[in-house]
């Protein structure tokens, strides 16, 4: 059974129609590409997977169960985690108490417990900051562990961004068009990043508007248009279909 | 070694130190006026503590006063007409707060920080209009007269209408448990989620923090303890009437958190409320209409010139995650 | 119900829409809500006091002088107190913090005591039979042509098209040659300018003391609101209801009619928090 499904998935605001009639499936373990010229209904893709816009219409079922109108907190907390396209951090504090704060799905002791500094809290305080430091060091941010997550260079931030979904222990991971914006060097960093949380067997979903990008990663990819799926399949069968070199170099 | 030990206990000892200074000073000081100035410090330190805890769930309430109203209004009611002793009364109020705040919190926390601002200012005003008009209960612009309180502490009775003094070291009481009550909280997982929902409400809710149940637990909590500051002042004041809770209160209780640094959830409220309420009455005194023009000056000049005082929050963080990693040992790869 | 109810209904009305239209302007400037937004309201009830009820001017020569001086002071308070911050929520506690320096510095050149402003249009007018207060008719009648004169400033002169441009899209509004910094400034003008006349209009049918811009503050936040943030003709419509509330409401149930609209706008918030006019997000 796929991890997650799309059943007639659709998203209105107002009049315009941002994803009409979307059928998808992910599979656990794999990799899948979302690509689509700007526009297509990408990032609201996410959104409605993520909770943040509730669907129009049709179904999202995760793990079996229905998902479509919760609540993001309520979607994370069954394994779905998502990055921002804006590099959203929490810009009062270091890099590293913001890996930290994205643990929270990991705490397990009650609040009364830290209330009172138990012993149990504080060992898994410790543990928290620990899984925090190691985080952040794998995706090479530990020389910024202390500097301030706001004035990170763009592509640190994007790290970060990373970092901290992966410190909510997703099982699927949403990824919305990590590469934008970077230079080449700074894409290499996000690869890698990326390559680093797919050894850890999060499957993951990739937006992404960089089509070399996508077919290097992606085994899979499902192209969108107009909030249409018009392609379904592997790289090389997916950039056989004349729609899909249409839609992104416009009909002659 | 000593010395070491020493410098790392100094915060706890100063405060310490200070806690017996307040203790002692009004048996010392004999200064009626200026006691009395310090016990209505007191009701804003708690009423800046509630708003402060609020604000850094990320949310304005600019209504806060509705709350120092409905507990006092609780507090003379059950005091008078129902008869409580002093400290169920204040519980009672302390709750009826807590119980408003909890129903319109579920309904208006939800709408974002904007119209959770304009609906609490709403409710300040609301609240000040109910108090003149419900004559039934609230017996309008007459107010309600409320007993001055005995208290009995096992054998002794303590008489509050013969001395003033005894509302001090309540005051003083509630002040250290509300305190500690928010620094604990603060210094918690749970501060440490609700700051997560001030800062980055987007991200934190995608990591799975249901932002509602934090925003409505602080506001809850705050308006518990607004309600207490409100049903003790409402003791100390024998009476309870429209005119203790205009509308501009609530900005009073913003303008003590930037004074006294919205940087700490205790301090600086505390600093604050102390600070403004002291100076604020002698310049009532002095010349009407000076103090809320300084107070006004001062928040702009503050914002002018400390343009990062609200922003720098929680910069004492980075030096204490540093120092829980060095004791162990570890340090990472580049400590800064 | 009784006409005088109903003119009063429409007297509410007027100032609402008023304030509601001042503020909406300002935010469509600021970008944020103006919390001092009443104080000029009150200090437009304070022009007209010295101007008209001490110094005896032609009231309505005061009312433009008002709005003029008050506009004025809106004007130099956002350009001197508020752009130079950078972050929202500063400008938002600066503004809160300027209800304060207003209050207190009334206080200081003017006393607390309230003062009152005997009215330019005294005595009563008989229409088809029946008495009305001429001052509230009067007022009535001035609120509505000011209101219209706003819209067709907004809608039918270049002027108001360029506001509206630089409002939308300043950039693009900068591009096509309209000087957005002085139109900003004239919005602003205008926008404080309105809360000025709708304080001094009111004027002589209250009293007049350093805090009545409190309710009025929050009456034309809750029009908005319900209206729409960004919508000048959402803030016509929540003034209508406001004021409709405020007195119809009132007259049979009494003070419980502002629960009423705090009520309403807090359904209004929980079904569609746009507003009635405004655009959706999510």
């Amino acid at each position: 059974m796929p991890l997650l499904e799309l059943n007639h998935v659709k998203k209105a605001f107002g009049s315009l129609l941002a994803l009409d009639d979307i059928e998808l499936s992910l599979n656990k373990g794999e990799v899948l590409g979302i690509v689509g010229p700007n526009g297509s209904g990408k990032t609201t893709l996410l959104n409605v997977i993520s909770g943040y816009y509730h669907p129009s219409d049709g179904e999202i079922a995760y793990k079996g169960r229905k998902i479509g109108g919760l609540r993001p907190d309520q979607i994370a907390r069954m394994g779905i985690i998502r990055t921002f396209q804006q590099n959203i951090v929490y810009w009062d504090t270091v890099t590293l108490e913001n890996v930290y704060r994205t643990c929270y799905l990991t705490a397990k002791t009650n609040y009364w417990q830290s209330f009172f500094d138990t012993p149990a809290w504080v060992k898994e305080n410790k543990e928290l900051w620990t899984k925090a430091l190691e985080i952040v060091q794998l995706f090479g941010l530990g020389d910024f562990s202390f500097s301030l997550a706001q004035g990170l260079p763009h592509g640190k931030q994007r790290s970060l961004g990373m970092a901290m979904a992966l410190a909510a222990d997703p099982d699927v991971l949403l990824l919305d068009e990590p590469l934008a914006g970077m230079d080449a060097s700074e894409m290499e960093v996000v690869l890698g990043n990326i390559r680093k949380i797919i050894e850890r067997g999060v499957t993951i979903m990739l937006v992404e508007h960089n089509i070399k990008t996508v077919l290097s990663l992606c085994p899979r990819i499902v192209v969108l248009n107009f909030g249409h799926k018009i392609a379904d399949g592997s790289g090389q069968e997916v950039l056989k279909r004349q729609g899909v070199i249409e839609a992104y170099l416009g009909v002659e | 070694m000593d010395k070491a030990k020493i410098k790392a206990k100094l915060p706890l000892i100063l405060l310490l130190a200070f806690i017996i200074f307040t203790i002692i000073f009004p048996l010392v000081v004999k200064d009626r006026f200026l006691i009395s100035i310090l016990i209505e410090a007191g009701v804003m330190c708690l009423f800046a503590l509630g708003f402060a805890a609020v604000f850094r769930s990320g949310q304005f309430s600019l209504g806060q006063a509705a709350f120092l109203a409905v507990g006092g209004y609780t507090g003379a009611l059950l005091a008078s007409k129902a008869g409580l002793p002093f400290w169920l009364s204040l519980l009672g109020a302390g709750l009826s707060s807590a119980v408003v705040a909890f129903l319109l919190g579920i309904v208006i926390l939800r709408m974002g920080g904007l119209y959770f601002s304009i609906a609490t200012l709403a409710l300040g005003e609301i609240a000040i209009i109910i108090a003149k008009n419900w004559d039934s209960v609230t017996s309008g612009m007459t107010g309600i007269a409320v007993n001055a309180p005995i208290v009995k502490i096992g054998e002794l009775s303590i008489n509050f209408a013969t001395t003033k003094l005894p509302y001090y070291y309540i005051m003083l009481l509630l002040i250290i448990l509300a305190a500690l009550m928010f620094w604990r909280i603060d210094r918690s997982r749970l501060g440490t989620v609700i700051r997560s929902v001030a800062v980055a409400p987007v991200m934190s809710e995608h990591v799975g923090i249901h932002l509602m149940k934090y925003r409505v637990i602080i506001f809850t909590l705050a308006a518990f303890v607004t309600g207490i500051a409100g049903a003790f002042y409402v003791y100390y004041l024998s009476w309870v009437g429209p005119p203790l809770f205009a509308g501009s209160q609530s900005m009073v209780a913003l303008i003590m958190c930037v004074i006294g640094g919205l940087w700490s959830a205790v301090s600086g409220p505390i600093i604050g409320a102390i600070i403004v309420s002291y100076f604020g009455t002698m310049m009532q005194i002095h010349l009407e209409g000076l103090r809320p023009l300084v107070f006004g000056v001062v928040v702009i000049v503050m914002i002018w010139f400390m343009p990062n005082g609200l922003v720098e929050l929680q910069y004492r963080f980075p030096a204490w995650v540093k120092s829980l990693f060095k004791k162990k040992g570890k340090v990472p790869d580049a400590a800064a | 119900m009784p006409p005088a109810i109903f003119i009063d209904s429409l007297v509410l009305s007027s100032m609402y829409i008023l304030m509601a239209s001042g503020l909406v302007l300002v935010f469509s400037i600021m970008g944020i809500l103006n919390f001092a937004h009443g104080q000029f309201y009150m200090l437009g009830a304070y022009a007209i006091f010295y101007l008209f009820q001490q110094a005896g001017i032609n009231f309505f020569v005061s009312l433009a002088l008002s709005a003029a001086i008050v506009g004025f002071v809106g004007i130099l308070v956002e350009r001197y107190i508020m752009r130079p911050i950078g972050q929202p929520i500063q400008v938002v506690v600066i503004t809160i913090a300027l209800i304060s320096v207003f209050e207190g510095l009334i206080t200081l050149i003017a006393g607390p005591a309230p003062r009152s402003v005997t009215s330019a249009f005294p005595g009563t007018v008989s229409i088809a039979g029946v008495s009305l207060s001429s001052e509230r008719l009067a007022t009535v009648i001035i609120a509505v042509l000011l209101i219209v004169a706003l819209y067709l400033f907004i809608q039918r002169t270049r002027l108001g098209l360029a506001m509206r441009a630089a409002a939308q899209q300043p950039v693009a509004a900068g591009l096509f040659g309209i000087k957005v910094a002085r139109v900003s400034t004239l919005v602003m003008g205008i926008g404080c300018g309105l809360a000025a006349l709708a304080g001094a209009i009111m004027a002589p049918m209250f009293y007049v003391d350093p805090w009545i811009g409190g309710q009025p503050l929050v009456m034309a936040l809750l029009a908005i609101v319900i209206g729409g943030m960004g919508s000048l003709g959402g803030a016509v419509v929540g003034g209508i209801v406001l004021g409709m509330i405020g007195s119809i409401a009132a007259y049979y149930i009494g003070f419980w009619s502002q629960l009423i609209s705090f009520g309403i706008v807090i359904v209004i918030l929980l079904f569609r928090p746009q507003g009635l006019f405004g655009q959706s997000e999510k």
